[in-house]
């Protein structure tokens, strides 16, 4: 019994212990997003003691973090919009369809998921400068649509081929032709696959950095992780406004979380499996 | 309302041919069902009427039309399937409108053919829930259902009732035979199980690897089997099927199994042939017409209750037959089962197809 | 058999077309943004090409010089095998540990789970700065648990020293990726059948004969392969360490995605046949990584079975 006791205490122990780890840093960052700086630097663990909120709206509005908040905002929900849309109907191609030339257009789109970044991003750069595409929004959605779409394709094709053929059979003779059938059955019946794909999706591109700091320069077209990199640059010091800014990039993603943790979970986990 | 034709219907992948020259014409008003062991092609028959499968040979007609080129959507056909396909991301409503909605029917039209529908099938208390809170049973309803409102040409069935449970198959049997009775329409069936065949068909096409067997109406199929395959399909215990031998002897004929010999009242051509005969056409008692008794060991007793399967051991092979259930048996011991007049079928070695009846 | 039948390819009216239509934006972005500058980078790879159109031929020069000459090259490679083939093991380890607590339904699994896997979803550039902080020589929460613990000699700047510098960025990636492997443990644990661990517990054997010889051999598919997943990653690994080191100091942390990335946009000479042709060998390791680990793994498996 004794060492029962004391083998739970240390568990315990050590799941707190991990615990701290875990979280200790991100509570930290959100301490200090409240504090100033000199504030930081007299006592970097002491928690705030007058909440500066203001420091959010300084962010905001001198910081261009409304500016980089919104860039972010408007490439990945115009990237996770198109990316649904067009991998679906890919997918839906794959899934419904037998044709010559599938299973190598699968291979082809499924094999680049494990392709390294770099093999595309010297290249891409040269594109985008070609097409004038370079140091737009719109140019780093496109790329954004094409590096999710391998995996949104895959994810969405292995759900689609699982919906029953007889539906399709039943829309047909009900009068449904094949592209009404897109609408009416694979979206509706495929939603829990596209619900992963949409919120899988939305975390890798606002978290991405690589594309973003290759294909942007101009401050005012910066996504939130190229802000938070410029910042870090230019104001080494002003470590609590840094943290500000971390938060601004953080809490989108932790309030999503907080909705669709269950899905969130099972999209990452369904993504590894490939 | 229609009728339809099928004209040497075909399908083929490559050299193998799933379905061969199957010609059927089904009246109008008519219940036609396709009934054949699984592989046999009246799946792929039934789906080449809908337009679900491409058809490499022959026609379909409906209502004297070929349809070989109209897209399932446009030959106003209405299909049950096995698994019933409701859709599961809209209520029963939803899923019996939704053939609907397709085809200019207005509103109001739709709500009345719907509650109609409803009404009738007692659907109406789940009209808001989706497929997947009701049961197999109410499933199977809203798949009717689902056809019924369309009010097509052509009722399609694929082996709608495999997926329910006996006692349920009994009372969706009784009432699609109602169903049909009002509707006065068109409905092609697939079956694998001959009760339904018997029990609902008008008539019967029985099916064996991609060929029509025979057609008929079911008690026709019944007695008078065209072929070894029929008569082995049909019933329960199927027609015993045994090698026997017809020997000329004078005027008439005489039939050889083994050591018996049964007096055939007329001339048969004299050869190997298989012999037919039902399992409730052998009697412990001679008849009127009796030709003889075919001897054999009492092997096995099944009492059903309301009557007695027994099973006779002959140098040949086995013979059961549907007895009495009074009557006293016992294993192991020698009986001999007396043969009618007009109940024996013999059908050629090879090939199976009748040569004669006696 | 006739759904077979059908599936097993029978063109339908129309369907030639409708198949473009579905397949037609995908491709169209597929090749464009994906299948061309792959091609493109093979191509740039044979050649020397200066910003503002300058372009010259010069065949495998740059592949010679990758290989035989850029010590550089050689460094970033040799750091990115070693953390690839680091971390994994301490990411799966770790996160199948922190799996098994849970699974062991000890009390506020739920908030534990929530907590332990919230790394995962932090924006890298986040990550970065972080543990840059906490690796700071001042006021660093590392340093300054070290000197409270009485270990003053220990501390120093962590990220500003060569010897520690890849081994403290190692574990900062873990800190946001562990967390992501116990959660596929954990899925793998609750779809094995209860019996077996349950009879274990029965045979009264102490946990970690109970984690060796029956947790770890039933997850064994799942472990390969998150085992191979986290490889796989590490060798992209770029914005943990272009933010914290930029592959710095003495590039000790130099990984060949920040060495390809300084040769093709950072540095003055400004050449992308360089950096193409050093994209295109290290793209080959990947592929080559790839293919041989999952060989392995299947080899393994029809071993075992």
């Amino acid at each position: 019994m004794a060492r029962n006791w004391l083998g739970r205490a240390a568990l315990t122990s050590a799941l707190v212990l991990y615990t701290v780890y875990a979280a200790g840093p991100f509570v930290w960052v959100a301490s200090m997003s409240l504090k100033t700086t000199p504030e930081i630097m007299a006592a970097p663990y002491g928690l705030p003691r007058t909440l500066h909120w203001e420091k959010y709206i300084e962010a905001w509005t001198n910081s261009n973090y409304g500016v980089y908040f919104w860039n972010s905002v408007i490439v990945c929900a115009a990237a996770v919009v198109i990316v649904t849309i067009v991998g679906a109907m890919a997918a839906h191609a794959l899934a419904r369809y037998r044709f010559r030339g599938r299973r190598f257009i699968g291979a082809a789109i499924f094999s680049t998921i494990i392709f390294p970044p770099q093999i595309t991003i010297i290249a891409l750069f040269q594109i985008m400068v070609e097409y004038n595409l370079y140091d737009s929004l719109t140019g780093l959605t496109l790329v954004y649509v094409a590096v999710q779409l391998p995996l949104t394709v895959y994810l969405l094709e292995a759900f689609f081929a699982r919906i029953p053929e007889v539906l399709y059979e039943a829309a047909r003779i009900d009068g449904y032709g094949g592209l009404e059938v897109f609408w009416k059955i694979t979206l509706p019946v495929g939603f829990p696959a596209i619900a992963t794909t949409i919120i899988l999706n939305f975390i890798y591109l606002w978290n991405d950095f690589l594309y973003a700091v290759v294909l942007i320069s101009d401050d005012q077209k910066r996504t939130l992780p190229l802000g938070i990199q410029k910042f870090m640059g230019d104001q080494m010091e002003d470590i609590g406004m840094i943290a500000t800014a971390m938060m601004i990039a953080v809490i989108p993603v932790v309030v999503f979380y907080a909705f669709f943790s269950e899905r969130l979970i099972q999209g990452m986990t369904a993504g590894a499996v490939k | 309302m229609a009728t339809v034709e099928l004209k040497g219907l075909g399908q083929r992948f490559g050299a193998s041919a799933v379905v061969e020259g199957v010609d059927l014409s089904i009246a109008d008003g008519e219940f036609m069902v396709l009934l054949g062991p699984s592989g046999c092609g009246k799946s792929t028959t039934l789906r080449m009427i809908a337009g679900l499968e491409t058809i490499s040979e022959g026609e379909v007609m409906i209502d004297g039309r070929k349809v070989n080129d109209v897209a399932a959507k446009d030959r106003d056909i209405a299909m049950v399937f096995q698994s019933y396909a409701l859709y599961p991301h809209m209520n029963v409503r939803d899923n019996l409108a939704f053939g609907l909605r397709r085809r200019r029917i207005s509103p109001a039209e739709i709500e009345r053919r719907v509650a109609k529908a409803a009404l009738s099938l007692g659907l109406e208390p789940y009209l808001e829930r989706r497929p997947s809170a009701l049961s197999g049973g109410q499933r199977q309803r809203v798949a009717v259902g689902r056809a019924i409102v369309r009010d097509p040409k052509v009722f399609l069935f694929d082996e709608p009732l495999s997926n329910l449970d006996a006692s349920l198959r009994v009372n969706m049997r009784g009432e699609l035979s109602t169903l049909h009775q009002r509707l006065a329409a068109t409905m092609i069936y697939v079956t694998h199980d001959q009760v339904e065949a018997m029990t609902m068909g008008s008539r019967i096409c029985i099916m064996k690897d991609g060929h029509v067997m025979q057609v008929g109406a079911p008690m026709a199929v019944y007695r008078e089997p065209q072929n070894a395959f029929v008569a082995g399909f049909l019933g329960s215990p199927p027609m015993n099927l045994i090698p026997a031998e017809i020997i000329a002897a004078g005027e008439r004929s005489e039939l050889r199994i083994a050591e018996t010999r049964l007096r055939l009242e007329t001339a048969l051509k004299p050869g190997a042939v298989t012999l037919g005969i039902r399992p409730e056409e052998l009697a412990l008692d001679a008849g009127a017409t009796s030709l003889g008794a075919i001897t054999g060991t009492v092997s096995s007793i099944e009492q059903l209750g309301a009557e007695t399967i027994v099973t006779l051991t002959l140098p040949e092979g086995l013979i059961r037959a549907r007895l009495d259930n009074r009557c006293k048996l016992t294993l192991g011991e020698p009986l001999a089962l007396h043969v009618e007049a007009g109940t024996l079928h013999f059908f050629d070695r090879a090939t199976g197809q009748l040569v004669g009846r006696a | 058999m006739a759904g077979k039948a059908f599936r097993s390819g029978r063109w339908l009216a129309g369907a030639r077309l409708e198949i473009a239509v579905f397949l037609a934006p995908a491709l169209v972005l597929f090749i464009g943004f994906t299948a061309y500058p792959v091609a493109r980078t093979f191509y740039n790879s044979l050649f020397e090409i200066r910003p503002n159109g300058g372009e010259s031929f010069v065949g495998l020069r740059n592949f010679s010089e990758v290989l035989l000459s850029d010590n550089t090259f050689r460094r970033a490679v040799f750091n990115t095998l070693l953390w690839s083939a680091l971390e994994p093991f301490i990411d799966v380890g770790l996160g199948l540990l922190l799996a098994l607590a849970l699974y062991a339904k000890v009390p506020f699994a739920r908030f534990f789970r929530i907590v332990w896997f919230t790394p995962v979803l932090i924006a890298t550039v986040v990550v970065a700065i972080l543990w840059s902080w906490i690796y700071n020589f001042d006021w660093g929460a590392l340093n300054l648990l070290l000197r409270a613990l009485g270990l003053e000699s220990w501390t120093r700047a962590w990220l500003g020293d060569p010897e520690t510098a890849l081994p403290a960025l190692i574990i900062a990636d873990s800190w946001k990726w562990v967390g992501f492997n116990m959660v596929v443990c954990l899925a793998a644990l609750h779809s094995l059948p209860t019996e077996v661990l349950e009879a274990a517990e029965l045979d009264d054997c102490g946990w970690w004969a109970k984690l060796v010889h029956i947790v770890v051999p039933m997850l064994r598919t799942t472990l390969l392969n998150l085992l191979v997943l986290a490889f796989i990653s590490r060798m992209k690994v770029f914005d943990l360490v272009w933010i914290t080191t930029r592959g710095g100091p003495l590039w000790s942390t130099e990984t060949a995605s920040t060495y390809i990335y300084k040769r093709a946009f950072e540095w003055r000479s400004f050449d992308l046949g360089y950096p193409s042709a050093i994209a295109v060998i290290w793209f080959l390791v990947v592929i080559a990584a790839v293919i041989g680990l999952t060989a392995l793994l299947r080899q393994r498996e029809r071993l075992e079975f």
